[in-house]
């Protein structure tokens, strides 16, 4: 009557299959997903393609002039900088017009040779120093005659009734360089509002701040002009100039150390989920072998396992994770941290486990093994955990955001990694930088929330895919 | 019911003694100890400081004479062996008192020089204590509920008297946040469970899965920029760590709620998984058979059923509430038991810390048991014994 040959449309499909199939027809899941894996690839490219070519600043460069600068604020990156050959630099720091910056190499007393003697860098140094120092020394708040200490008693404008005029007596050092006096005030009021804001200073001041020249101490100019000296005359040549330093931005601002939020909150991503990831691994290598042996080994062995299961789960267990972080040397060491919180989150693995196994062992194809012959410890590792498997991956990827969520913990009660987003969060939380500075808050809380949040719809989603029965009831 | 609250309350007392010889021995063997002080101490008030905190032992001149033979020995480095002689008092008529080390180990202070001449008791060292003789001496205490004093008030106050002091605020935070967090996640649950699939359920089931990606240190500062910098409703300056306050019902609105609405998710749900278990089950059926009404089936019958999931997850819950109110307190700066957790770690606070774990964890075990107790009441299925 029928037809003998099976239908090719009735194709057997996996148990892993299935459940991602399901997992497809889950939007939120689907968006979760790709979420999670965008926010994985940019945390794990951070250091090869975000930190040097697109936020240029790194997540531990800390300047302390910068400090919580709104979202917005340019300046020099010191770690990445880069150099756009704008040939007005060259004309600031050829301040003799011989169309060369000369060096000459000294010499000690001995006839050794001694340090780079660059006449025109010095004085590019000193006026550095001058634009850096010119808010706190010549900035005065309305009503006031004399600039004072401290940022909040000023305006943070500099008009000309305040600047530095052209004499010895305010400012002798920096006479004839163009710096103070009607010149230098109209160099730097570049909207021509007659007023100089900081972002003017800091637009102008970077044909004046070279890194490199920063980097060393202001006092060696050696790494300067050995870097762009082509032909080791000891001078430096249009041709060879490598231009003003680029000014960057800070997207999401700088917190209170200068760093730059965005870097800092691509690296935390990164840390984030290698904690996560890394963490569960762990407490599922423990939870996994640790049920799978007390479920198959039955009897008093799986009693007594199961009894200290039982009395840890008593335990507060984050209060011994704190006082291990608290009294461990190297705090700052992402593989204390993953660990330690892989070694306290494996109870649940392991009765889930066992019960597993427990309904496993009995069954006909392990009895089929025991009756081949198949040891004991290749019965429970290549037969019953993997079929064991199924919960657990449903327990694991709800495991990940908790993990996450307990280091953010850790880092926030200042006994965790400095990269961490819950460092930053700590940093950011408290009242004068909510109410002054919210954007060292906003954004990574939003990026913990973000990451938390779509891993745990997926999780929901994975759950729901894996047993289609629990759908809806949890 | 006796005999397993007894046996229950003994296995309690084991999970103690296993957390508090764990801490002690983790604190003891941690790098660094509590008299490490940016500037270093003179050695006689160190030792003085050792002996306060009973850490040390004291070697003192059985008979009056004078000093010889003084060890050559650099105080906190010099590793002695037991049994080696710190120094001799040779009285005027009598046999030579040996002064030796009683075990293996360093010096924190010889306090005689050649020549001095010393009453019978003078203090002649302090000798660290052997950390396991520490902990022996400390356990019998620790059973009276004496913890001692604690070393970063340099003696001024017992652990107890700080406990006394931060365990209430810390306890009624916990208890209002949980309190505010049932109030909202019960009827919630209860809500979505029975409009199962409505728009409500669905509502709910997405608030609390928003609600529970969004810890307590984001939600927390969200809540003080809008209610307490945005509209003002609530004081904000005293909310610095230095100047807390907690004596005013302004300053304890936001963290508990900051803390509660942590729990009203997880209470949703589970509320909402009972309802559901609950409304399908033969019983309910055979009450609407009865024809009693919507409203006297979920009061009378289904409510009990329906909370019984959350009322096994209160105990792991109050635990995970205590825990994270240690992110509540140092956010508003509230002066409760969180800061006397981390800090005395961190200062190697040995006494405090022992007494926190200890509060702690007695808390957690009660409530444990509390719970488990309130089950049977609540099922009559489940049975301790």
């Amino acid at each position: 009557m029928g037809d003998p040959t099976p239908k090719t449309k009735d194709k057997g499909h996996s148990l892993g299959a299935d459940a991602w199939r399901r997992l497809k027809h889950n939007r939120l899941a689907m968006v979760s997903l790709v979420i999670i894996a965008t926010v994985t690839f940019v945390g794990y490219t951070a250091p090869l393609i975000w930190a040097p070519h697109v936020t240029h600043f790194s997540p531990t460069e800390q300047n302390q002039a910068l400090a919580n600068r709104a979202p917005g604020t340019r300046a020099v990156s010191v770690t990445y900088p880069t150099y756009d050959g704008d040939k007005a630099g060259f004309d600031v720091i050829d301040l003799d017009r011989d169309g060369v910056i000369a060096c000459a190499r000294t010499q000690w007393a001995d006839g050794t040779p001694g340090p780079l003697e660059c006449p025109e860098l010095r004085l590019v140094t000193l006026a550095a120093r001058f634009y850096d120092d010119l808010f706190a020394d010549f900035d005065v708040a309305r009503g006031d005659t004399e600039p004072m200490p401290g940022d909040t008693d000023r305006d943070d404008f500099i008009t000309w009734r305040e600047f530095p005029k052209d004499d010895a007596d305010v400012a002798s050092q920096f006479r004839g360089l163009g710096l103070t006096g009607p010149d230098g005030f109209r160099k730097l009021d570049i909207d021509g509002d007659n007023t100089i804001a900081r972002w003017e200073v800091v637009e102008r001041a970077r044909y004046v701040r070279y890194t490199s020249l920063e980097a060393s101490g202001a006092r060696s100019y050696e790494p300067f002009i050995l870097n762009h000296d082509k032909n080791r005359d000891l001078k430096l040549s249009l041709a060879e100039f490598p231009g003003a330093p680029v000014l960057h931005t800070f997207e999401l601002g700088t917190d209170n150390a200068g760093r730059d939020i965005l870097t800092r909150l691509l690296y935390g991503v990164r840390l984030s989920i290698t904690i996560g990831l890394l963490s569960t691994f762990v407490s599922l290598l423990i939870g996994v072998l640790y049920g799978a042996i007390a479920g198959y080994t039955g009897g008093r062995t799986d009693n007594i396992m199961m009894r200290i299961v039982d009395i840890m789960y008593g335990l507060p267990f984050m209060f011994l994770v704190i006082l291990i972080m608290a009294i461990v040397q190297d705090r700052d060491d992402p593989v204390t941290v993953f660990i330690l919180l892989g070694c306290v989150q494996w109870l649940t693995t392991a009765r889930v486990v066992r019960g597993q196994v427990l309904s496993l062992k009995n069954r006909e194809f392990i009895e089929a093994q025991r009756a081949l012959g198949a040891g004991r410890f290749n019965i429970v590792l290549k037969h019953l955990i993997p079929n064991a498997l199924g919960p657990v991956i449903v327990y694991a990827t709800l495991l990940v955001p908790a993990v996450i969520l307990e280091e953010a913990f850790l880092s926030f009660l200042g006994l965790g990694l400095s990269d961490s987003l819950g460092k930053m969060i700590a940093e950011g939380a408290n009242i004068t930088s909510l109410s002054a500075y919210p954007w060292q808050i906003v954004f990574p809380g939003l990026g913990l929330a973000v990451t938390l949040f779509a891993l745990n719809f997926l999780g929901d989603g994975v759950r729901d895919a894996m047993d289609p029965q629990l759908r809806g009831k949890k | 019911m006796l005999r397993f609250i007894l046996g229950r309350l003994f296995s309690s007392l084991v999970v103690l003694w296993v957390l508090v010889t764990l801490s002690f021995f983790l604190m003891r063997f941690a790098p660094g100890g509590p008299f490490d002080a940016d500037k270093k101490l003179p050695a006689a008030v160190e030792a003085n400081k050792w002996m306060r905190f009973s850490m040390g032992v004291e070697l003192t001149a059985r008979v009056a004479g004078t000093i010889s033979q003084r060890a050559t020995v650099t105080e906190k480095v010099t590793e002695l062996a037991s049994g080696t002689t710190l120094a001799v008092i040779t009285p005027e008529s009598g046999p030579p008192q040996k002064i030796t080390m009683p075990f293996d180990g360093q010096v924190v202070a010889l306090k005689v020089n050649d020549g001095d001449k010393v009453e019978a008791g003078a203090s002649i060292a302090v000798i660290p204590k052997p950390v396991f003789r520490q902990y022996l001496d400390s356990i019998g205490a620790y059973l009276t509920l004496d913890f001692g004093v604690t070393i970063t008030s340099d003696g001024q106050r017992t652990v107890n008297e700080e406990l006394m002091r931060a365990l209430p605020i810390s306890l009624t935070l916990g208890g209002f946040a949980m309190f505010f967090a049932l109030l909202l996640g019960v009827p919630a649950g209860l809500i979505a469970g029975l409009r199962h699939n409505s728009w409500l359920d669905h509502s709910v089931m997405s608030a609390s899965m928003v609600g529970i990606s969004i810890p307590t240190m984001v939600s927390g500062p969200i809540l003080i920029s809008l209610f307490a910098l945005g509209l003002g409703w609530f004081p904000a300056q005293k909310w610095e760590a230095a100047t807390a306050d907690w004596s005013t019902w302004q300053h304890r609105v936001l963290p508990v709620i900051t803390l509660g609405l942590a729990y009203v998710p997880t209470i949703a749900r589970l509320t909402r998984g009972g309802m559901l278990e609950v409304i399908r089950s033969d019983w309910i059926r055979t009450a609407r058979a009865k024809g009693l009404t919507d409203g006297t089936i979920v009061r009378r019958h289904a409510m009990k059923g329906a909370i019984l999931p959350l009322v096994s997850w209160l105990g792991p819950g109050m635990a995970s509430i205590i825990t994270g109110s240690v992110v509540v307190e140092s956010l508003f700066g509230i002066p409760g038991l969180a800061e006397n957790f981390v800090k005395p770690a961190l200062n190697r606070d040995y006494p405090m810390v022992i007494g926190v774990v200890v509060v702690y964890a007695a808390i957690l075990v009660l409530l444990n048991l509390v719970v488990d107790i309130v089950y049977t009441f609540l099922d009559p299925r489940v049975s301790l014994d």
